[in-house]
């Protein structure tokens, strides 16, 4: 078991924590999720047949498990919203998570880009994160979504258009002021 | 000042620059963590789960019932005038229809668990269709396919009166949540519509080289001209014309597509594995009657997820008075409850307004009212199907 470990630990855990805490922004809840990812993987370690990478398969795990998450959140999100009228003005409120150490050193545009990453479905964020900040091919972001090629393509081009319309009207925002 | 369109590469550009975060958690430490988890026997989780979910169940439903007690006592009273006394009724009523929450609080306590779940039921009727509409609100109709690209599903997404609605065409995507709901992506999110009510026509501006055929999980070009025909024929629109000539593969390149009503009968698609369940339209052959549509709408296609929306026991004689449909039962006992019920009555009344009634008559009902349905009085045709509330 502890070599299995020490294989995916050695060889895709910055990837796979990068890729996790992309997703959700908050180091305990992606402390948490990769932990799971570990346990899902040492526990299934004897069905993979290698007919993917093993970095595609435990991407793919890491995705079942974040959106597993993320569905959570939304059930629990919903009960909240049920008490609180959030209006119109909810589409506009900014991710209020604390901006990690290393992005306040950053741009504007980064940070800017890492606050509206929200606004994106988890779906087209998971493109995101994979293709940009991770490098995946295409064709491995497809494998790893189980999504078809020109599915990545569509939900990626949706998830940029997300970004452009925040970022635009964040510019607006900052000039009109 | 940052162009809108300049902003792309600069996004991407961004991403790519995203830092490294800090990792603070130990190697070996999470090692620990790990292996101590799988060493954990499973039987302490799952006789955790045993001995939560059912109390926790059994608690919303008597809240449930606790909830509705009242309410179903008050709609009695006022229901039944006639035959028996005030109270004998309010004694038989109040048992008969306890006796239908109670059912329905049990079903749902027995398929799901989810207290989410529990708050569709606790909204009496969880209809497919849209009836009336608040004021200052309006529809704008959209359509994707089911998953293998085979029917139609209507959308009926209720946005302000004072909006735009040119430009809901193009953002109906964004209030779809296509791999949750087991359908395909809305086909025209890339697209610009313009409608010329005066002239009947929408002008479509699609972005350069779309091919609906060419497109993910390409669809055939006759299903292309129903999806625009289901968005744009209740708006009174029916002829489509292109910016650009389009290229439809099979039938080659056009630059408009006039827009045909046609006959379709309406059964439930839900996708396996998700929550949400859809009416869809299934083509009819255009000379049927709504006796052979009824018939029809018995048949399940479970190759598609596609179940039908009238129970086989149900029997109806179907008789016409102008524009209204009278639908009777022909026997009592056949008559379905609670979901089934309000279910089939949406999938009729969709179904009736295609074949152009305007509204339907039951007659011969086990109740006098299930849902938001008044049964005692025609019931107008719906308004939309599968309706999305923008938020």
């Amino acid at each position: 078991m502890e070599s299995v470990f020490e294989k995916f630990y050695e060889n895709y855990h910055r990837d796979l924590y990068h890729f996790v805490f992309y997703m959700v922004k908050d180091k305990e809840t992606c402390e948490d999720l990769v932990q799971e990812v570990y346990i899902n993987v040492m526990k299934s370690y004897h069905s993979y047949k290698g007919e993917s990478s093993e970095k595609t398969w435990l991407f793919s795990i890491a995705r079942h498990i974040t959106m597993d998450y993320f569905r959570k959140q939304k059930r629990k999100r919903k009960r909240i919203a049920e008490f609180f009228d959030w209006g119109k003005r909810g589409a506009f409120i900014r991710d209020e998570n604390p901006l990690p150490e290393e992005l306040t050193l950053r741009n504007e545009m980064i940070r800017n880009v890492y606050c509206y990453l929200d606004k994106c479905t988890p779906e087209q964020k998971s493109i995101l994160i994979l293709r940009y900040i991770q490098s995946f091919s295409i064709q491995e972001t497809a494998a790893i979504l189980n999504f078809s090629i020109s599915k990545v393509k569509t939900t990626q081009h949706r998830g940029l258009k997300v970004l452009r319309k925040y970022i635009h009207l964040e510019q607006q925002k900052g000039g009109d002021t | 000042m940052h162009k809108f369109s300049d902003n792309e590469e600069r996004i991407k550009e961004s991403l790519k620059h995203m830092p490294e975060i800090k990792d603070d958690l130990d190697k070996s430490q999470l090692y620990q963590r790990i292996s101590s988890e799988i060493k954990q026997p499973e039987t302490s989780h799952t006789k955790k789960r045993f001995a939560f979910v059912p109390v926790f169940a059994a608690i919303i439903a008597a809240g449930v019932l606790l909830l509705l007690a009242p309410l179903v006592i008050d709609e009695t009273m006022v229901q039944d005038q006639s035959e028996h006394t005030a109270d004998q009724a309010l004694d038989k009523n109040t048992s008969d229809k306890g006796t239908e929450v109670r059912e329905e609080s049990k079903s749902a306590a027995e398929s799901e668990t989810d207290p989410e779940t529990f708050a569709k039921f606790q909204n009496a009727s969880d209809s497919h269709v849209i009836q009336d509409m608040k004021n200052h609100e309006t529809i704008v109709y959209g359509a994707v396919t089911d998953l293998q690209g085979q029917y139609i599903i209507p959308l009926s997404l209720i946005v302000p009166e004072s909006a735009d609605k040119n430009q809901y065409y193009s953002a109906l995507g964004h209030y779809l949540n296509e791999e949750a709901w087991g359908i395909r992506n809305y086909m025209f999110s890339e697209a610009d519509f313009q409608m010329d009510q005066a002239n009947h026509q929408v002008q479509i501006d699609f972005p350069e080289g779309f091919s609906p055929a060419g497109q993910e999980g390409a669809i055939a070009a006759g299903l292309f001209e129903d999806l625009l025909a289901t968005m744009f024929l209740p708006v009174q629109i029916n002829q489509a014309v292109f910016k650009e000539p389009l290229n439809m593969k099979q039938i080659g390149t056009v630059k408009e597509i006039p827009l045909h009503p046609q006959k379709t009968i309406y059964k439930r698609y839900q996708a396996t594995g998700v929550d949400r369940g859809f009416l869809v339209q299934v083509p009819i052959d255009g000379q049927s009657d709504f006796k052979t549509a009824l018939a029809e709408m018995k048949q399940d296609e479970e190759t598609y997820h596609v179940t039908g929306t009238v129970p086989d026991a149900a029997d109806f004689s179907v008789k016409e008075n102008g524009s209204q449909l009278q639908l009777r039962f022909i026997d009592y006992a056949t008559i379905p409850k609670g979901q089934t019920m309000i279910t089939m009555i949406d999938a009729i009344l969709m179904t009736a307004n295609s074949f152009g009634y305007e509204e339907v008559m039951f007659s011969n009902t086990s109740a006098e009212k299930i849902g938001s349905y008044d049964l005692t009085a025609p019931v107008k045709v719906p308004k939309g199907a599968n309706p999305i509330h923008v938020p």
